[in-house]
């Protein structure tokens, strides 16, 4: 049995997607419609996404990108009530394997891929990807 | 009875090689050397190949002569194939036709090219695509664009345009693709062959640089219906190292292709096709049309059926697509492999050094298309816009999905066998086309995205040509694991289309 606190908490969260649908929110479908992508918008997700772009990189990116999201909502006129997610398309059962120890890749192999990997030495001076200083 | 192969040595189907190796009618290095001879003639003309392993393919092939009676029931003996440049062989260079991965090696093979080395193919070589094999036209390729072998000023589709002009130009029997949204079988049909892509979980992905990993999929680009069936046969199973894999029976796929679809039921979406939306060029439904007739003579029953969500496919895909590659697509942080862009220690962009190396590092090795992707991925899963594009396209995703298992189901359905369609609304278009417009090169995808949203079976055959010569593709999808009426179906069009076989003039080369 659930404690009455969970309960109280299922309660409270449920009250908030309520209020969220609710008929006097300003929504389309059952969430607020994003406006057109803006200047700022592709800023942000830049960085989100570590891309350093250029200003004419914004420039090119933000109406077209824009063009794409306005396309896509045409998706908010699709009754999806009843619709389950379909997150892949295999069945539902996750096949598991043994939790043994296996051989995995070649650690020099590895590391020769690297732009700047040091393969050689001991495990105090060798083995590792090395890469600029971590803290700003 | 099929038409015979064109009379050129280079049109040779792989069946026709792996017969004449087998028999000793033809020595492995023969076939191969004369492969690598198309290839080193042609390849400057049509940029399919980014990369050719000359020696080690005919040492191969050398060997495969040296024990040709120990190894003679191996399907595809002696048969040259290329493999995108997407999918990793040891030790060879594969850069998903990315700046950012330039002078990759993998320390490790792919499934399917361990599977078709033990099957006795031959690797000759790796083809151009879009970078990350997100386009539709190999455009967006490091290498540059790939050209089409019917009309050099157009492309060969994408993103495995590079495999399909390698087997139109008969640079190689056979060519291994993937397919996310539509990349093996929409170049397949502007290049006028065949291009399978299975069931999700049919093959192995292990090894194939992941793009959007709940739609890629690997399979053959060939000249005929029947080698698509023998590459099949041996590309497909169950591998631990893809957990997506499935343990599903693996039919005897050439078995199946009786010539003949008496008792088959194909699906036809008319309304789908008459929309305005899917803008067909009329050339392309003609020959639709044409190819229904061509199933009808062959047997089946052609049926009207409705996929009244499939009109959504597109922008549904193209929220799913791009959000799964921003995630996959992270790891390229020019740490592990690849190139990197250099940071002096006191040199920040507000952050860290290392998160300075990042940004930068990304931006210059990606190109334009990755980036848009990137970039409309992180936005569809950012906190505030997660629910309105990407939870609502999963849930769309069901909906689709839906109106093909009513199309397929026998008791309360249509109980079709097959849903026929053109693979796209246009043949080939020109280079440079759709370059600017993003949106627009998107919408050429109408047909083809619906097939990896449900991770159905889907083949594109050569259903005849347009006024200007340039090739049709025809689209059938299948049940989930029945690529077997799939390629039954697709054999029996290609025995009833007028000039499926026909190849490229190769009389400028």
């Amino acid at each position: 049995m659930p404690s009455p606190i969970f309960e109280a908490d299922f309660t409270r969260r449920d009250a908030a997607i309520d209020r969220r649908s609710g008929p006097t929110a300003p929504v389309v479908g059952s969430y607020p419609m994003p406006d057109r992508l803006t200047r700022a918008d592709v800023e942000r997700i830049a960085a989100l996404a570590h891309l350093d772009l250029t200003p004419e990189e914004i420039d090119l990116f933000t109406p077209q990108l824009g063009d794409i999201l306005e396309y896509a909502k045409r998706l908010q006129g699709v009754d999806v009530s009843g619709a389950d997610d379909t997150w892949h398309p295999g069945g539902p059962d996750c096949p598991r394997r043994p939790d043994t120890v296996r051989p995995s890749l070649d650690r020099e192999a590895t590391l020769s891929n690297a732009p700047d990997g040091v393969t050689a030495g001991a495990p105090e001076t060798g083995g590792f990807f090395r890469v600029p200083r971590v803290l700003g | 009875m099929k038409p015979a192969a064109a009379g050129s040595a280079g049109a040779e189907t792989a069946t026709s090689i792996r017969d004449a190796v087998r028999t000793g009618r033809r020595s492995a290095v023969d076939v191969c050397g004369h492969y690598l001879d198309r290839i080193a003639e042609g390849n400057g003309r049509w940029n399919a190949l980014t990369a050719v392993f000359r020696d080690e393919a005919l040492t191969r092939a050398a060997e495969i002569d040296r024990r040709r009676n120990e190894w003679r029931d191996r399907p595809l003996l002696g048969v040259p194939i290329t493999i995108k440049d997407v999918i990793c062989t040891r030790g060879q260079p594969t850069t998903a036709a990315s700046r950012i991965l330039a002078g990759f090696r993998p320390p490790y093979e792919a499934t399917v090219a361990t599977r078709l080395r033990e099957a006795g193919a031959i690797v000759v070589g790796k083809t151009n695509c879009d970078e990350f094999a997100m386009g539709s036209s190999t455009e967006h390729s490091a290498y540059g664009p790939s050209r089409n072998p019917w009309d050099r000023e157009r492309t060969p589709g994408g993103s495995s345009g590079g495999a399909a002009a390698s087997v139109a130009a008969a640079l190689a029997p056979v060519a291994i693709g993937s397919d996310t949204g539509g990349s093996i079988r929409q170049p397949a049909a502007f290049c006028g062959i065949v291009g399978l892509k299975p069931t999700y979980g049919r093959v192995s992905r292990y090894g194939l640089l992941a793009f959007a990993s709940s739609l890629d999929q690997i399979g053959p680009l060939t000249q005929t219906v029947r080698d698509a069936a023998l590459v099949l046969g041996v590309l497909a199973g169950r591998d631990p190292r893809d957990a997506t894999s499935v343990e599903a029976p693996v039919d005897d796929y050439t078995a199946a292709l009786t010539g003949e679809a008496t008792g088959l039921r194909v699906g036809v979406p008319r309304a789908l096709l008459e929309s305005g939306d899917a803008g067909i060029d009329d050339e392309v439904l003609a020959a639709f049309r044409q190819a229904l007739d061509a199933m009808q003579a062959a047997g089946a029953t052609l049926v009207d059926i409705d996929l009244p969500h499939a009109e959504y496919a597109v922008p549904v895909y193209y929220l799913v697509a791009p959000a799964e590659a921003s995630s996959n697509l992270a790891r390229y942080d020019g740490v592990r492999y690849g190139a990197r862009c250099g940071v002096a220690d006191d040199e920040a962009n507000g952050g860290s050094p290392i998160s300075t190396m990042y940004d930068r590092t990304r931006d210059a090795g990606f190109g334009p298309e990755v980036k848009r992707r990137i970039m409309l991925g992180t936005y569809a899963l950012s906190a505030g816009y997660y629910d309105a594009y990407y939870r609502r396209a999963q849930r769309v995703r069901s909906l689709i999905r839906r109106d093909y298992d009513i199309a397929f189901d026998e008791a309360g359905g249509s109980g079709v066998d097959a849903v026929a369609m053109p693979t796209t609304p246009s043949p080939a278009f020109r280079l440079g086309e759709h370059l600017q417009e993003p949106l627009a090169m998107y919408l050429g995808d109408v047909f083809t995205v619906s097939a990896n949203l449900t991770g159905l079976p889907a083949i594109s055959v050569p259903a005849g040509f347009t006024g200007e010569g340039l090739p049709v593709g025809l689209q059938l999808v299948g049940r989930a694991f029945d690529e077997a009426t799939l390629l039954r179906l697709g054999d029996a069009c290609e025995s009833t289309v007028a000039g499926s076989r026909r190849r490229p003039d190769r009389a400028g080369e």
